[in-house]
């Protein structure tokens, strides 16, 4: 008979119950924020550095991924900057909250809460995701991360939209 | 002597309060698609060898009958109420059907119990414990609400669910795990290739064995993600952490490459001949990635 003994989970476990993880995305931005260069970590740190004669190949490269990229994009009409993804998402979020509202007098209880604490995650993400994208400057490396979650938590919403309707 | 006497008082009492027994069967193929509808009440289903649905139990409130309908092929269980839109009416059921079938279970509000089927289930319920007393071959939970605890070796497992944690055990070839705000953990077995798991609020903890050519992807927004990894390894791997560490103490990654753009830490490399892929996006939160150690 054999078992697994497993270290990592075992610290994992230990620091759960020690330290409670902060469900919200932003103050752990903020206080990155405060200390960008502080924990830098220990191996094979490499840091994006630029040449001067890269820049005319990577001049050249923008201005081709640019010729490529931006019909698509218009074509997915994805929103690309912040304040279309606050206006979208209040626009599902809105309609969530209604039918939720609707439903919630026909269900019981106990699904009802859990829809609204749904939309409550749902809000805190954005929250914290658009609170981040505003603070951080527009060439900010961090941008297209933070962007492409916003998008997820907005399609998070619109699926939570198509599941209240169907209930 | 006293729990039988409890239970026909119980039924006596149900009797009285204006509950209605149902009994009722129709033919079916034994790989049939199967579909149940229940608004409210607390289901039993059981898989068993004949080529039959059947049906007993309570109903009450105004869950007037049930409606045992469809072919042979597909046959449909539905609980019609007096008010569909409305349905203020318990359905206490207990449904035999033929083990092989496809089933696809959808429920309001309520308890569901599933042993006995084979083939694949699907469950789409608001509200409720959904559990499993045997394996069937795939499962698919689309919920809205309650914890997910599944503990039996599916050959793939696909779980949604809008609030609550998710844990899985014993999965076997692929799992996707999706919770807007929860835990969700899973344990796989040595030859599980594709994993999804993905959190918006919680940790993602996944033990045991990666497949040939896996295709993993992990994504925890606020919280950790957390691999313990077991067997060969043969991906290209790819941790990254906004908010947090990345730490992986895996020996042999090839190509091992670290970057800090900003603030987004990524740490990149191969293990193996890097024919699958092991990918962990964390916004806020560590990732962890280490061996699972076996101890004889």
């Amino acid at each position: 008979m054999s078992q697994h003994h497993d270290p990592i989970q075992d610290a994992t476990a230990r620091l759960a119950r020690e330290v409670p993880p902060d469900r919200d995305l932003w103050p752990g931005i903020a206080a990155r924020l405060d200390r960008p260069e502080a924990s830098a970590p220990a191996d094979n740190v490499v840091r994006p550095t630029f040449r001067p004669r890269q820049w005319g190949w990577m001049a050249a490269a923008a201005v081709l991924t640019l010729l490529v990229l931006v019909p698509s994009l218009r074509q997915s009409e994805q929103p690309t900057d912040v304040a279309a993804l606050d206006r979208d998402y209040a626009t599902v979020r809105d309609q969530v909250m209604t039918l939720v509202e609707a439903r919630c007098q026909q269900l019981p209880s106990r699904a009802c809460a859990p829809l609204l604490d749904g939309l409550a995650t749902l809000d805190r993400s954005a929250s914290g995701l658009s609170t981040a994208l505003s603070a951080l400057p527009t060439d900010s490396p961090e941008r297209v991360a933070l962007l492409a979650r916003y998008r997820s938590t907005l399609d998070r919403a619109q699926d939570l939209r198509t599941r209240v309707a169907r209930l | 002597m006293r729990c039988l006497l409890l239970l026909s008082g119980l039924i006596l009492l149900s009797l009285a309060a204006g509950a209605r027994e149902v009994d009722q069967q129709r033919p079916a193929d034994h790989n049939a698609r199967v579909v149940v509808e229940i608004a409210q009440g607390d289901v039993v289903i059981r898989g068993w060898d004949r080529p039959v649905i059947a049906v007993q139990g309570e109903l009450d409130g105004d869950a007037r009958r049930i409606e045992l309908s469809g072919s042979r092929a597909r046959p449909h269980l539905e609980v019609i109420h007096g008010d569909p839109g409305d349905p203020d009416g318990d359905a206490d059921l207990e449904i035999m059907v033929p083990a092989g079938c496809r089933l696809n279970v959808v429920t309001t509000t309520g308890d569901l119990w599933i042993e006995g089927c084979t083939g694949a289930v699907s469950v789409r319920s608001a509200s409720g414990e959904v559990e499993f007393g045997s394996a069937p071959r795939s499962v698919s939970l689309d919920l809205v609400s309650g914890d997910v605890y599944l503990d039996v070796p599916a050959d793939s497992v696909d779980v949604v669910t809008v609030g609550g944690d998710i844990d899985v055990h014993g999965v076997l070839s692929s799992v996707r795990a999706s919770t807007f705000g929860g835990d969700v953990t899973i344990t796989t077995t040595a030859a599980t290739s594709t994993l999804a798991a993905e959190t918006l609020a919680g940790d993602v903890l996944i033990r045991g064995g990666v497949g040939p050519a896996p295709s993993w992807t992990v994504n925890a927004q606020s919280g950790d993600a957390v691999l313990s990894l077991d067997g060969p390894l043969d991906a290209a791997v790819s941790l990254t952490s906004l908010v947090g560490d990345v730490v992986f103490g895996i020996p042999g990654l090839k190509d091992r490459t670290r970057t800090r753009d900003g603030m987004v830490e990524t740490l990149t490399g191969t293990l193996g001949d890097g024919r699958g892929s092991i990918e962990v996006q964390v916004m806020s939160g560590d990732v962890v990635v280490g061996r699972r150690e076996r101890v004889e």
